[in-house]
């Protein structure tokens, strides 16, 4: 089911009813159904293994109790990773592993000896199953006790709302608000429909309509050198911010319908003034997820046994975001995306005493500005592969996006549409900095209330005509 | 129940801003939307100012390669009746859906008394109804709709129509004319009788049945072995939703039910298919006559020198448009003659 769409439109408040017709200790069924109605809109598959994934990890998060021995437990805990890994590896990279061995095979003339089967990637796949990895190493360190409730736990994996992109919620923040005792209150509904308003406006009116006026530019790059294409991969991230993090405010306003907390993914990211603090505010319940699960323990890993200190951490950065950009799919363009964050990330490790030194010699507000920018740039330059469908094609880009070569002059309607998503950017990291929807909660009735009727005649008369699925949603 | 009757309150607001954004847009960007979004602004313009509104599909708008010059049935028929100003509207694609969203947007200020609107025999097939045309005015009409303009709208970005193509619409084509029910005992439907045909089990081939004539054949299966079922067609939803318009809006209604190559059909397949094709015709003359619809029944008129391809289409050399203009103005001047308003 697509959030933008008829059918979310009625399923969500009919779910929400529903839900708080049912008595409390029952509040997880209606929750489950729904989340598996949604799930067989995308298909049955889907359905199967989320079903399947949820009774896998239910089970393998009961026996860590009943192992005695730490070696078997650490053990146990690999075979559950490694299952989980193979669920998603399978739906996720087995194409891509399958037309690579085809193309082996062609060069030296064998058979490929994977078989042809196209796998669809079912819904929201690697966000329950990185959810599922979490939950089972907190059960194994002792920090989160097993659910008891099977339907609880389910509806911890399955949650609609997050379901397509995320929030990667953790157990912790989830399954304690299940447990409790969830009331209809107003300031829920109120704010969880100003959260879903917001939301959609960010992805229908900003995203899209910066879509349609970049798509042309990357489809025909060999016509726009320079300047044209340097606006467009600086839109291309403010595109996937407004579609991400407007899918994030849907995800979080839907689920405050239902009383229920979600995690922030954003905070104000294009103010970072290091890759290391644009991190801290982008995606953050993934790159959260990779520092307590991947970084922390490899970089103790790395210090416990090979006594490396700086270096450990270096190393243990870049692998942590070469899984983070291998995790967005098979393409290699998403190694190279991590890759290159890995890279700058171990550059701001290393230079961290001579920045500090620099911040102290030159005026506070033109270091930071200055750094704002260049976290801007690069993180924009690593959009590149991001964007790309092929190696091949991010490298053309980057030697097209030289600024300082003869280049084709942006069309005014490109710099418009610049100038509007700036605007918006400003609008969205300044003006709502605490969130949205405590912004319209400071403001009178007249005022709150002409912004959404604005918002949301925008949404209706504004959107685009064509479908563009949220893009961390074929992740 | 303070907090239910806080969000019930909230609600109230909410639909009554609403209704007020629909009249705002209605008052500003819906007419620009009606015209990018469907395309027919400049038609319904131009329509307002006629007496009889002529709306065809592609039997007026495609006349082989390179004749785009020619005139279509309807400017024919209104060089054929000098005294009368009459408008034709019409567009390759469009159908019944697509006319009664023309019809349904005519202003209450228009002249317009009389409209003959093209009823296409094969427009009721599964062939037809679900090919990729068929569904790209499916989209074109969802602005026409006798909703209010912003619901269109809404409807037009958050439920659009479904663009099947290639594989995927030849599927949803072949499971309705698996399950639809044909009068055509053993048959129980076109596939069956379909697959009957190319097995050589309904009639067996002699010498005379090359692969060219074998394949025309079943194109005239495809496009005519099928009965109508009112409940379920959307065409005939279509055709009633026009009757509707038309009676709301004090039009007198006109079908003008275009010829079929019925001739090759009997040459092809024999009586079982004409008779197919005289119980539809019968069904749609009995279903609209009651309600009060004149109809210009055009089907045998035409032979098959007159038709430019030789799989049913609705495409018609000059000489069999002008025929079938004439047929349609006598009547008219008739109707005139006699008095009756038009």
């Amino acid at each position: 089911m697509e959030i933008k769409s008829l059918y979310f439109v009625l399923f969500l408040p009919a779910t929400v009813l529903v839900y708080y017709l049912f008595p409390k200790q029952m509040r997880w069924f209606p929750l489950l159904v729904s989340s598996l109605i949604f799930t067989t809109f995308n298909s049955i598959s889907s359905s199967i293994v989320l079903l399947t994934v949820i009774l896998l990890n239910y089970t393998h998060s009961h026996q860590f109790k009943k192992i005695k021995r730490e070696k078997n437990r650490q053990l146990f805990l690999w075979l559950t990773i490694l299952i989980n890994l193979i669920i998603l590896s399978l739906f996720k990279y087995y194409n891509a592993i399958n037309r690579s061995s085809n193309l082996i095979s062609d060069l030296i003339q064998i058979n490929n000896p994977i078989p042809h089967i196209e796998l669809l990637l079912p819904l929201g796949i690697s966000y329950y199953i990185f959810q599922a990895i979490g939950y089972n190493i907190d059960i194994y360190r002792e920090t989160e006790k097993p659910e008891n409730h099977l339907g609880n736990y389910a509806v911890y994996l399955s949650f609609f709302p997050k379901l397509i992109a995320g929030p990667i919620e953790q157990a912790k923040d989830f399954l304690p608000q299940l447990r409790g005792n969830i009331t209809l209150q107003y300031q829920n509904i109120s704010n969880g429909g100003r959260l879903i308003l917001w939301g959609l406006f960010k992805k229908v009116i900003i995203a899209e309509h910066v879509n349609e006026f970049i798509q042309p530019i990357f489809n025909s790059s060999e016509n726009h050198t320079g300047i044209s294409l340097l606006i467009a991969l600086l839109l291309y991230t403010i595109e996937i911010y407004a579609d991400f993090s407007g899918y994030t405010n849907i995800a979080i306003g839907s689920a405050r319908l239902f009383g229920i907390e979600l995690t922030l993914n954003f905070k104000q990211p294009f103010f970072s003034a290091s890759l290391t603090d644009f991190w801290r505010r982008w995606h953050i319940s993934l790159s959260t997820w990779v520092n307590n699960y991947i970084y922390t323990p490899l970089s103790m890993w790395t210090s416990i046994t090979f006594n490396l200190k700086k270096w450990g951490i270096i190393f243990s950065v870049f692998l942590s975001f070469l899984i983070l950009g291998i995790w967005h799919g098979s393409n290699l363009t998403f190694a190279f995306f991590g890759g290159i964050q890995g890279i700058i990330l171990s550059y701001e490790i290393l230079s961290q005493k001579l920045r500090k030194q620099l911040s102290n010699n030159i005026p506070g507000l033109l270091y930071k500005g200055t750094s704002t920018v260049l976290t801007l740039m690069a993180f924009a330059f690593s959009c590149i592969f991001f964007k790309a469908n092929g190696i091949n094609q991010a490298f053309l880009w980057i030697r097209q996006v030289n600024p300082f070569q003869a280049s084709t002059l942006p069309d005014l309607n490109l710099i418009y549409a610049a100038i509007s998503a700036i605007v918006f950017i400003l609008i969205d990291h300044i003006l709502f900095k605490n969130g949205f929807e405590k912004w319209c909660g400071s403001k009178n009735i007249v005022i709150r209330w002409l912004v959404y009727l604005l918002l949301l005649f925008m949404i209706i008369t504004q959107s685009s005509v064509n479908t563009y699925p949220f893009i961390y949603s074929n992740f | 129940m303070e907090t239910l009757k806080q969000i019930a309150f909230k609600l109230c607001i909410l639909a009554i801003g609403i209704i007020g954004l629909n009249y705002f847009y209605k008052a500003t960007l819906w007419q620009k939307d009606l015209n990018l979004y469907s395309g027919i602004n400049k038609s319904v313009k131009m329509a307002q100012n006629a007496e009889i509104l002529y709306l065809g599909d592609c039997s007026d708008s495609y006349f082989g390669p390179n004749s785009n010059k020619e005139k279509g049935i309807g400017q024919l028929l209104d060089s054929l009746t000098p005294n009368t100003r009459i408008t034709s509207i019409s567009e390759t694609g469009f159908h019944a859906g697509m006319f009664a969203g023309i019809l349904n947007s005519l202003p209450e200020d228009n002249n317009v008394k009389t409209v003959i609107v093209t009823m296409n025999l094969r427009s009721f097939s599964a062939n037809v109804l679900y090919a990729f045309t068929a569904n790209a005015t499916e989209q074109r009409t969802r602005m026409l709709n006798s909703n209010p303009p912003l619901l269109n709208r809404f409807l037009l970005t958050f439920k659009p129509t479904k663009m099947h193509k290639g594989i995927e619409m030849k599927k949803i084509v072949l499971k309705k004319q698996k399950k639809d029910p044909i009068p055509l005992a053993p048959y129980n439907s076109l596939h069956e009788w379909r697959t009957a045909f190319e097995n050589g089990t309904y009639i067996s081939f002699d010498g005379s049945w090359t692969a060219k004539k074998k394949k025309l054949a079943v194109g005239h299966i495809n496009n005519y072995a099928f009965q109508i079922n009112p409940k379920t067609n959307p065409r005939i939803a279509d055709f009633d939703n026009i009757v509707l318009i038309a009676k709301k809006k004090k039009l007198r209604l006109i079908f003008h039910l275009l010829p079929e190559n019925l001739s090759k059909t009997k040459e092809l397949i024999g009586k079982d298919l004409t008779d197919i094709i005289n119980f539809n015709r019968t069904f749609l003359h009995k279903r609209y006559a009651s309600d009060g619809v004149i109809i210009i029944d055009n089907m045998d008129l035409l032979k098959d020198v007159d038709f430019i391809e030789e799989l049913p289409n609705s495409h018609f050399y000059y000489n069999g448009r002008k025929k079938m203009a004439k047929i349609v103005a006598d009547f008219l001047m008739d109707e005139k003659l006699n008095n009756k308003a038009l």
